[in-house]
Parts: C-alpha cells; structure tokens; sequence
C-alpha cells in the first residue's frame, strides 16, 4: 500500500487554521469581515478573557437559511465567489471559504441565525469540527456567532498564546480598523462587562476618528482632500483606471517612533503593504526625522481587478497591478496636502483633562493594556474631575461613550470660546478681547502677516500673529528657505559655486570614497567642485555659495557619509534632496547670531514664502505657536 | 584707596577699557575694572584673560591702594556726572564711594586678590610710528573669517621684517595683504605672529587715538604681544595656529587689468547688489571694450545691471564675485582709483589701489553662477 493519502477534511480544516486562525483577534477578523460581508449596520463583540475563553459576534446582516448555515462550515463553502473569474475582481473582504471551517476545528462553535424574511432562525453548534447539534431557534434578525474555548483541541497552539492583555489589545486594535475603515456601521466591543469601544454610526470618517482618538488627535491631523488620479490604459482593451484616496495624515510635528499608528486601507481592507508605507515616508521625506513615522489614516479604493488580495490566507498583504503608480500617486497626495496645510506646531501644553475615549489610539493602548494598566478598572472618575492634572495611567472606564460634538465642520464659534463672564471677573480695566478674533486657525500660512517682536537669546523670533504668539526658530528656519533655493537650483542646473583660495584637502574613507566616485557628477550639480588627489584624498576646490570654507569639509565628509546610509539604491531624487539639506544647514544663519529687524522681517517673508514652512529639512519643527486660545486660558480668561 | 580724578580724564579711559570687558564672562571678577592709585596717577585694567588693557590718567591720590569696581556701572555713572573733578575712595567693605559735587554714590566693588595678574612687558623690540598699524588693520581686518577652520584664522598674521612690516588676512575666499616699508634692523631675520580679531579691533582703537608724532612700543614674548602707547597698554595673546602660505595664493599670473573710478564702481555694486541673493550676493562682472558690466539677478524679483566706463581692449570676460566682497575692499582703500587683475573666469581676481606708494593686495576667488 502506498504511503501517499488524502488527508481527511478535519485534518485539512485544521491545517488550514494554522493559518488563518492565529489568536483570538484573528478569529473576531474573520467574523467580522463576514459582518461586514453580510451588510450588518451594527456589530456587537464580546470578548471575556481576552478571547481565549469566549468571543460572541452578533450583527445584523442578511443571515443565512438553515441549509446555508450548515453548509457554511464545509471547507471551500463561501457565498463570495462563483467562479474562478470573480478571484481577479474581489468585491468582499473574504472569499477564501476557509474562515468558518477553520474557527470551527479548533473551538466549539455556536451558530445562530435568521435570514430576512425567514420566519425560523437556526443554530448550529459545533465542537473541534463535529456537528453536535442543528436546529430551530427563534433568533433575531442577522447572524450571532459564538467561539469558545479557542484552541482547546491544539494544545501546540494554545500554548503560544500570548497574556490575555497582549490578546485583547490585537482584538480592540482590530475592532479600531474595522470601525475606522466604516464609519457609517455601529460597532460595540465589550471585554467582560466593560465597554472598550463604542462607535455609533456617523457620517464622515472624521467624525469617526473624533470617536476613536479624541479631539486632541484631530487637531494634529490634516483630512487629506479627497483625490482621485487616473491611469491611462495601456491597450485598448483596457478600460482607463482611476484611484481614489483620502484619509488623515497628521502635522510632521507628530512623530512616531513605530509604524503602529499607521493605517492602510485598501477597498475598505486593512492591509499593512511596504510599497504604501514606503510612499508615505517619501512624503515626509523631509519634513520627518528619519526613523520617526506619521499617524496616518489612508484610504485607497481602485477598481477591484487591480489589487490582488490573495496573497496570503490571512489576507493583510496586496499586490497592486500598477504599483508605482500607487505609490507615486500616494506620495503625491500626501505632500500636497501636507504643503496646502502649512500646519503648525503648537506648543506642548500640559495635557488637558483627558476625553474619555482618547485613549484608544492603538499603539498607545495596546502597550497600556499589556503594561497592565487595565487590571485597576472602574475608578468612576469623571472627566472633569481632575483639571489640569496631567491624565493618570489609562482608565478603561465602563460606558461613557465620548461625547457627540455638536457641529463638526467650521470651528468658528466653539461653545466654550465666546468669551462670556468668568467666575472670578477681573476689573474693569482688563476689557474683553475684541470680538472675532481668529483663535483656531493653526495654519503656517499665517506666517506671512507675523509682526516680528524680537529676538530670544539671539537664537529665536518672537513674533506676533493674528492668532497668537509664534516662535520661530531662525537657523532651522533659514535652513528650509535654503534648502527649497538649494533644490530649485539644482533643478534648473545653475548652483552657484564659490572657489577656495587654497583647495580644501580631504581625507576619505575607503567607503566615502567609493561613494564620491557615485556621486561626482551630482555633488558638481550642486556646486561643488573636487578632485580626486591621490588615493582616498579630495581636493575640494569649490564650494555651493554661502557655505563658509570653515564648514566646507565636515559639509563633504557629511555628504558622502549620508549617502553611504542611505542604503545605494536611493534614487537621484533622494540623493539630490539629502544633499540640499545637508548645504542648506551648513550655510543657514545659526543659533546665538543677533539679526537685525530687517534681516528678521526678511526672513519671515522669504519663509512664508516656501512651500514647506512647517519644518526644517531633517524634520525638526520650525515654528511653535502660542495660540491666542492657550494664552486667554492660561490667564484665566477662558 | 583714596584719589581725586578729573570725570573726563576717567571717563575716557574707562570708555578704552570696555572692549575689553567681558560682557557675557562667567568670571564675574572679569566684568571689573582694576582700579590702582599710585604717584600722581590712577591706572585701570581690563581683561578677559585673552586680552588685557591698561590706561592711566593723572590724579591727585590722597591714599595708595587698589580696588576692583563693574566696568559697565561705573562708566554709565561716570558719563552722566558733570564736568568736575571726583573723588573715589576705596571702603574697607570693597564698596567704592564715588563724590562729585553734589553726588554721592557707593559701588558694591570685589577684592582685589582675585584680579588676574597680566604678564609684564618684555623690553621693546621695536618703535613703530602710530597710525601705521591702525591703517594696516583698516586694510585687512574685514577679511578675517569670524569662524575657525583648518585654514582660517580668527585674526591676522603680523609679519614683522627688517625692512618693513606685513599684515595679511584671509578666510578661504579671499585675501588681504598690505606691506609698509619701515627700517626695522632690530627684528634681525623676521618676527611672525599671529593677532587675534578682537585685539585688533582694540589696537586700532588706541593706535588711530594716539598723537600723530608718536611711536608704538612694540614687544612679544613666547605667548603675548604687547603694544605700549606711554599712558597706554594693550596686550594680547597670540593665535596659535598656521597661517596658510600666502605666497602661493598670491596670483602670479594676471595678464588683464582694468583700472575702475573707485566711487563709481562702489555705487554700482551697491545699487547693483540689491537684486543679488541675500546669502551669496553673488553678481557677474562683465569686461568688455570701454566699460566694465556690473550684473545681477534674482528670479521673481527683479534684476539691475550698470556700466563703469574703462580703457580695456582685451576679450570679453565674465567673471562672477561676490558683491561684498568687493565692496569691503572699496570701503577701504584710500585711493580714488584701483585696479582689477584677472585671467579668466575660473582663477582668482585681485584688486590693488592704483597710484599710491602702499602695497596692498586683495585677492578674490570667483564664484561660479
């Protein structure tokens, strides 16, 4: 007898579970998915033991017909797909038919459902994939699917789980996305008897993320307008192809040290795809310090044959058809809208009383519930109970959904800004501020109406704004008006160059100078001029106009240095932009130099001027605004 | 401590003494004047231990002694006193009492002990007429890059030579020199070394006030400098460093020259340079027949362009400069006309004053536009 068989469909149903069902948040994907498949309005989770003992998702979509629901558990069943076709057009965010199956090997599995219009629901109820029982219910409208003990029949498996913290916080992050990425559906995540996420359903997808992260996360981000590019079709035969994308980026003053908090969405899918994070930090390319990353919210929706999402049973990563394009077209919006807003950074201000659902931001709140700050819940503090105390540990309070805001879009009249009585009134002698004074309008544009008051240690501007107090940073920003001059000289191919009395002789490193033999032809571009001197020496004989001869060789020696990091396949562009910064910083005004108004009042303008006001080339901030808003607060006249 | 001053005798020597006062010194000591009463004369002191100053004033001491008072606080007191004679009187509690007229006034002063000492004066080497150096420094100083690198230096080299002496200042774009011929034999082969920024600033200060007939004692140890005006001293320490060889940067060969009405090329490039780029301010000068032709321009803003009538009948050249540069150098040359040396648009250009006995070479590098 041949050694060679066919594995039984529970030993298939198993393996196939390896991969798809992980953990306990895998598990809530795939039946949340099917939700949302299944076009419920509303999606309720329970979760107890950070799903390891139980996970109940109910919801309110179309539900299936008794033949249908026992059908769903057999391998390859899915109501997805009919032929093989439909695999290169993948409208729904399953179609592999595996979840159910899988789920129900490794669990035991309670089913219950009722199709519209049916007037019998049905449940089904499954243990480690034997079909224990199947029968009549009365059962609301939708489906309701319990898992419990996962991974009680795989040991192997359940070893591997993580705490019940780690757990729940891949759970709650991925109800987030789900939430984030469909702000119209109602989603309700309880662990416990505690509420972790309650998201009623709003319009606009800022709206939502006011429910998820809070107001303070809203004031750093900036909603991407949204764009739609087309692609020309290459044959005939195909039809031209356009992609859409809006979503939030935040201010570049927002920096994260990991990529946690960002979101990429594609037809509605979380994935997580290196070609769109890597447009994404092409955006920031200079506005960001390397390493550091944007909060970002990107949704991407194209036609469906021109993203494969079957690429992995788990489903998060895609293969675009045109991915350049993507990316280009994402990088470009990015910046665009990056440009167009001009945010600035505002002060860092002692932390408000917290907004009750603002901890939910992802990354933070996952470390927070794996720190352990959960174990001490209910501590019924309300919101307003602490003022002005920095917000303690995280406080997963019950309930509380966050408040509804009443208006969303023009901030003109806040509620709480007019400027109405205040307890403790002060004399008369301190009059009201004059009505109508803009007092949330956090835009860099502003910079060029600013009223220079003076100078703070010789290194920053004081300047007054119609909004409030600025404080700019004159090396850095001095170091932006260069850079963009630097870049729009190299484009134009007119650098210019001051010559050296004497040449500058250089060492190199053997590795510097393997990339000076790289890079020859563009550092000439940018206005230097060396010649090799002998073996792994320089001669630098000219310099870009306005860099001293002091900084000329650690400016050299940076430069070749950079682009050695740079792994060696960074494009020209990068190459030629990392150049530019590094220029521009040598040959910008530094800090601890007195300048005179007009030299002040020149460079405000000449910064108001640049496309990119908000930071220098390296990514620090450049202008800090003490808004109009914190200093009435501060004095206590708000 | 006890004399009796006249207030504009003090005031003008203490007035000496502020450049040299540190004003941002973490040694607080620094910020005071040394204030000693000896024979008929008051001597005060200032130093930022890289520099020091000593200028005295003849008064009447009733007691010798000494005391330590702020530079800064006394001299704003002692501008606004009227015109009168003033008596200050050193108190046991280092405050020092200051009465003049109707005025009284007590300083909170420190001790003495914990004044630095400055080095003594070697025996002079040479005598050098007053006024020399400060023309020198006007010549040269505005080249000193006011950063240090490998190469440049903040401060001048001071090249002293039996024949003459050479000032000669550069910041890797360019270059200054200037020589006056004087009969040194007590310098032997040669004395070099180099000054610093800030004491040149202070030398030339004293060298330009001292009477016209009289002469600087000029004197240098291993470490210091010392120039000696009678009622005045200056001293410095010396840079320590290397002076790059000028005499190879110093162009050898400059086939073409024009020679250019001083005040009219400072006007153009003045005017001119308004529309250069704020950092490089880089502009293009165009030699053709008959006139030279000053250019310059920045994009979105606006463009300016003049003409200097010259004799020149060579090929037309562009060169690009940087404005400043040249206009520092027309700021200070004393005669009405100098002359542009040049090659072509890659080597180095040099300007000399045209029809005077001083020799003074500016070399500027050009830049590439």
């Amino acid at each position: 007898m041949g050694k060679i068989r066919i594995l039984s469909d529970q030993i298939a149903n198993k393996i196939a579970a390896g991969e798809v069902v992980e953990r306990p948040a895998s598990v809530v994907k795939e039946l949340l998915e099917n939700s949302m498949d299944a076009g419920a309005m509303t999606v309720r989770i329970d979760v107890e033991a950070g799903g390891r003992r139980l996970i109940r998702i109910a919801d309110d979509g179309c539900g299936m017909l008794r033949d249908d629901a026992l059908l769903a558990f057999e391998r390859h069943a899915t109501s997805k797909l009919s032929d093989a076709k439909d695999l290169l057009a993948i409208a729904t965010l399953g179609f592999r038919g595996e979840a159910l199956p899988s789920i129900a090997s490794v669990s035991r599995l309670r089913l219950e459902t009722r199709a519209d219009g049916d007037s019998t629901g049905t449940r089904v109820e499954i243990a480690g994939g034997r079909l224990l029982r199947c029968e009549d219910v009365p059962a609301p409208r939708g489906t309701s699917i319990e898992v419990a003990d996962l991974f009680f029949n795989v040991p192997a498996r359940k070893k591997f789980l993580r705490s019940e913290q780690t757990e729940l916080a891949h759970v709650a992050s991925l109800v987030t996305h789900y939430g984030l990425a469909r702000p119209e559906k109602a989603f309700l995540l309880n662990h416990g008897r505690s509420t972790l996420l309650d998201l009623p359903p709003v319009e606009t997808l800022r709206e939502r993320v006011y429910q998820v992260f809070g107001s303070r996360m809203l004031e750093d981000l900036i909603e991407l307008e949204p764009a739609e590019r087309g692609l020309e079709a290459a044959s005939d035969e195909d039809k031209p192809l356009s992609f859409r994308l809006r979503g939030f980026v935040s201010a570049p003053s927002v920096q994260k040290l990991n990529r946690n908090s960002i979101y990429l969405f594609v037809n509605g899918r979380l994935i997580r795809d290196r070609l769109l994070l890597h447009a994404l930090s092409a955006a920031y390319y200079n506005l960001m310090p390397p390493a550091c990353f944007p909060v970002a919210l990107l949704f991407i929706d194209c036609d469906f044959e021109e993203v494969d999402v079957n690429v992995h049973p788990a489903k998060t990563e895609v293969r675009f058809r045109h991915g350049s394009f993507v990316h280009d077209f994402v990088r470009d919006t990015v910046r665009e809208a990056l440009i167009a807003a001009k945010p600035a950074a505002a002060m860092p201000m002692p932390p408000r009383p917290p907004q009750p659902g603002e901890g939910l931001p992802y990354s933070e709140f996952s470390q927070r519930i794996e720190a352990g700050a959960f174990a001490a819940p209910e501590t019924p503090a309300g919101p307003d109970s602490a003022p002005g105390k920095p917000a303690a540990g995280f406080d997963l309070r019950p309930p509380q959904a966050p408040p509804r805001r009443l208006e969303f879009d023009p901030p003109v009249a806040r509620p709480d800004l007019d400027p109405k009585p205040v307890l403790h009134r002060a004399p008369d002698s301190h009059s009201l501020l004059p009505d109508g004074l803009p007092l949330a309008d956090a835009s860099l544009a502003s910079l060029s109406d600013l009223h220079p008051l003076g100078q703070l240690h010789d290194s920053f501007i004081i300047a007054a704004g119609r909004d409030g107090l600025w404080i700019i940073d004159q090396h850095v920003a001095h170091e932006r008006i260069l850079f963009e001059q630097v870049l729009e000289q190299q484009a134009e191919g007119r650098a210019e160059s001051q010559r050296l009395l004497m040449p500058l002789v250089v060492r190199l490193t053997p590795s510097q100078q393997i990339e000076f033999a790289r890079i020859a032809a563009e550092m000439e571009r940018s206005g230097f001029e060396c010649e090799p001197f002998g073996n792994r020496t320089l001669a630098i004989k000219a310099v870009p106009a306005g860099v001293s001869p002091a900084d000329a060789e650690s400016l050299v020696s940076e430069i070749l240095d950079v682009s050695e990091q740079e792994l060696r396949q960074a494009s020209a562009d990068d190459l030629r932009r990392g150049m530019a910064a590094s220029i521009a910083c040598r040959a910008a005004i530094k800090i601890n130099t007195r300048l005179d108004a007009a030299k002040i009042d020149w460079l405000l303008r000449q910064l108001a001027a640049t496309s990119c006001p908000m930071s220098c080339p390296h990514g620090r901030p450049i202008a800090l605004r003490y808004t109009t808003r914190e200093i009435l607060r501060s004095f206590h006249r708000i | 401590m006890e004399f009796t001053v006249s207030k504009t005798d003090l005031a003008r020597e203490l007035g000496l003494s502020q450049g040299v006062v540190e004003k941002k010194t973490t040694i607080p000591i620094l910020s005071n004047v040394l204030v000693e009463a000896g024979d008929g004369q008051v001597q005060i002191t200032a130093t930022d231990l890289e520099l020091g100053i000593r200028c005295s004033c003849p008064a009447k001491v009733t007691k010798r002694g000494s005391g330590t008072i702020p530079a800064r606080r006394l001299l704003d007191y002692v501008r606004l006193l009227p015109d009168a004679d003033l008596q200050v009187k050193m108190l046991d509690n280092q405050w020092a009492s200051l009465v003049c007229g109707r005025s009284r006034t007590r300083i909170a002063g420190m001790s003495r002990e914990s004044y630095p000492e400055l080095p003594v004066m070697p025996d002079p080497m040479v005598n050098i007429p007053a006024g020399l150096l400060s023309s020198m420094i006007k010549r040269t100083g505005f080249a000193i890059s006011s950063e240090e690198s490998r190469f440049t230096l903040n401060g001048a080299l001071l090249l002293l030579k039996a024949d003459g002496i050479i000032m000669v200042s550069t910041d890797g774009h360019r270059l200054a020199l200037t020589e006056s011929k004087l009969d040194l034999p007590a310098i032997g082969a040669q004395f070099r070394a180099l000054l610093p920024k800030k004491a040149m600033v202070e030398l030339e200060k004293l060298d330009s006030e001292a009477a016209a007939d009289s002469v600087v004692r000029f004197s240098g140890d291993e470490n210091h400098l010392f120039f000696d005006f009678g009622q005045r001293l200056l001293l410095s320490r010396k840079l320590t460093g290397n002076f790059p060889d000028f005499d190879r940067v110093l162009p050898k060969d400059v086939p073409r020259s024009v020679e250019l009405n001083r005040d009219e090329l400072r006007g153009s490039l003045e005017r001119v340079s308004q529309f250069a780029d704020e950092r490089s301010r880089s502009i293009r000068l165009h030699v053709g027949p008959g006139e030279v032709k000053i250019h310059s321009s920045i994009s979105d803003t606006g463009e300016s362009e003049e003409s200097v009538p010259v004799d020149y009948d060579g090929p037309e050249m562009e060169i690009g400069f940087n404005a400043q540069y040249l206009l520092e150098f027309l700021r200070a040359v004393e005669t009405g006309t100098v002359s542009l040396h040049f090659k072509d648009p890659n080597s180095a250009g040099e300007l000399r004053p045209v029809g005077s006995s001083t020799i003074y070479r500016y070399v500027v590098m050009p830049m590439r536009i």
